[in-house]
């Protein structure tokens, strides 16, 4: 009888630390993405961001640093936006000298 | 050029008589059988009036005034086009006021005379619509450069306006390459340069759309030199935005 009884704690303990351990690890894996605070833009200063596992219990991890210009900032593609619009100017400009060096007939 | 175009002016006295009437300096030469270059036995090389209004010319005079409308009413059409582009970046005011003064003024002004000049059947009545044609509406030498030189000085502004935009995060960059260990000095200078740049781009710019606009038909020829200052500083202003430019790419280049 006292067998019996002690073996039944031990499934039941068993038991507990199993259900325990499958939450754990269940909400861990939707929680490392929630909680991710990676820095967006690749200026920022290097920082350690912190993951949350589960609550209580943290996860350091450190970005690396990047000397790389924003891609919103100065990319190629905005250093082409410039230089259309640079061009553009330069067309209109060019209409305007036209108008003041060879000006038609109103004199 | 300040010469030139006072020639042109004076010039245009008479051989825009020929078209125009502009009889205000050299009164009874429009039209007249002879210029006054050629009364006064001069060597100018300013051509004689062709057509002439007289009675047996009149016809050809006519024709001439006519096209000389029809020219202008194009080119406050092609103005028109220009104001209305939303590809430029003409201010919304500056914008309401160039097609205001277009659409409102100049041409219904210039398409009022045209039926004046097919049922003008006297010199005199054809002098006057012609005269009024030019000295009224000034198209090419007040609204066309006018028009031409908003657009740059609206566009250039704009331009100015995206490199300061950039200017916080570029040096937010810089810094950051800094701290990694990046040897950043060119790419410092290079900044340092391109605010330069842009601030005297800014300089050039400020306020020469309200001065183009400004003038008016009335203001000629006094006002050839307001238009001429003002391409000076445009154009001055476009270098400055183009070499900022190249100093954007040397900054990308350096941090990469």
């Amino acid at each position: 009888m006292h067998n019996a009884k002690r073996k039944l704690t031990v499934v039941a303990m068993a038991a507990g630390v199993t259900v325990t351990l499958a939450a754990c690890g269940a909400g861990s894996s939707s929680h490392v993405v929630e909680g991710t605070t990676v820095p967006v833009t690749a200026t920022s200063a290097p920082a350690p961001a912190s993951t949350t596992v589960s609550p209580g219990t943290t996860i350091p991890v450190t970005v690396a640093p990047t000397t790389a210009v924003p891609s919103d900032t100065l990319s190629a593609n905005t250093l082409n936006q410039v230089a259309t619009e640079l061009g553009s100017l330069d067309g209109n400009l060019s209409t305007a000298n036209n108008d003041l060096n060879n000006p038609q007939g109103d004199s | 050029m300040s010469h030139t175009i006072m020639k042109r002016v004076a010039a245009g006295v008479l051989t825009a008589g020929a078209v125009a009437g502009m009889t205000l300096a050299v009164p009874g030469a429009a039209f007249a059988a002879s210029s006054a270059a050629d009364a006064a036995g001069s060597t100018s090389t300013v051509p004689p009036s062709s057509p002439r209004c007289t009675p047996s010319l009149f016809s050809q005079a006519q024709q001439a005034v006519q096209a000389a409308l029809t020219a202008r009413v194009t080119q406050l059409d092609a103005l028109q086009s220009a104001a209305g582009d939303t590809a430029n970046h003409l201010t919304a005011g500056d914008r309401q006021t160039l097609q205001t003064d277009i659409t409102t003024t100049e041409i219904p002004g210039i398409q009022a005379l045209q039926p004046q000049v097919q049922q003008a059947t006297t010199c005199p009545q054809l002098r006057a619509a012609a005269r009024a044609m030019v000295i009224d509406y000034r198209v090419y030498m007040v609204m066309t450069p006018q028009t031409h030189l908003t657009v740059v000085a609206d566009d250039e502004t704009f331009i100015e306006g995206q490199f300061t935009a950039f200017e916080p995060t570029i040096a937010q960059a810089i810094t950051a390459a800094q701290h990694a260990g990046k040897n950043v000095t060119a790419a410092q200078a290079a900044f340092t340069d391109l605010k330069n740049q842009v601030a005297t781009a800014q300089s050039a710019t400020t306020g020469q759309d309200t001065t183009v606009l400004a003038q008016t038909p009335q203001g000629v020829p006094g006002n050839w030199q307001v238009f001429l200052a003002a391409r000076t500083d445009l154009t001055n202003a476009r270098n400055d935005l183009h070499t900022a430019y190249a100093d954007a790419r040397q900054i990308r280049s350096d941090l990469q």
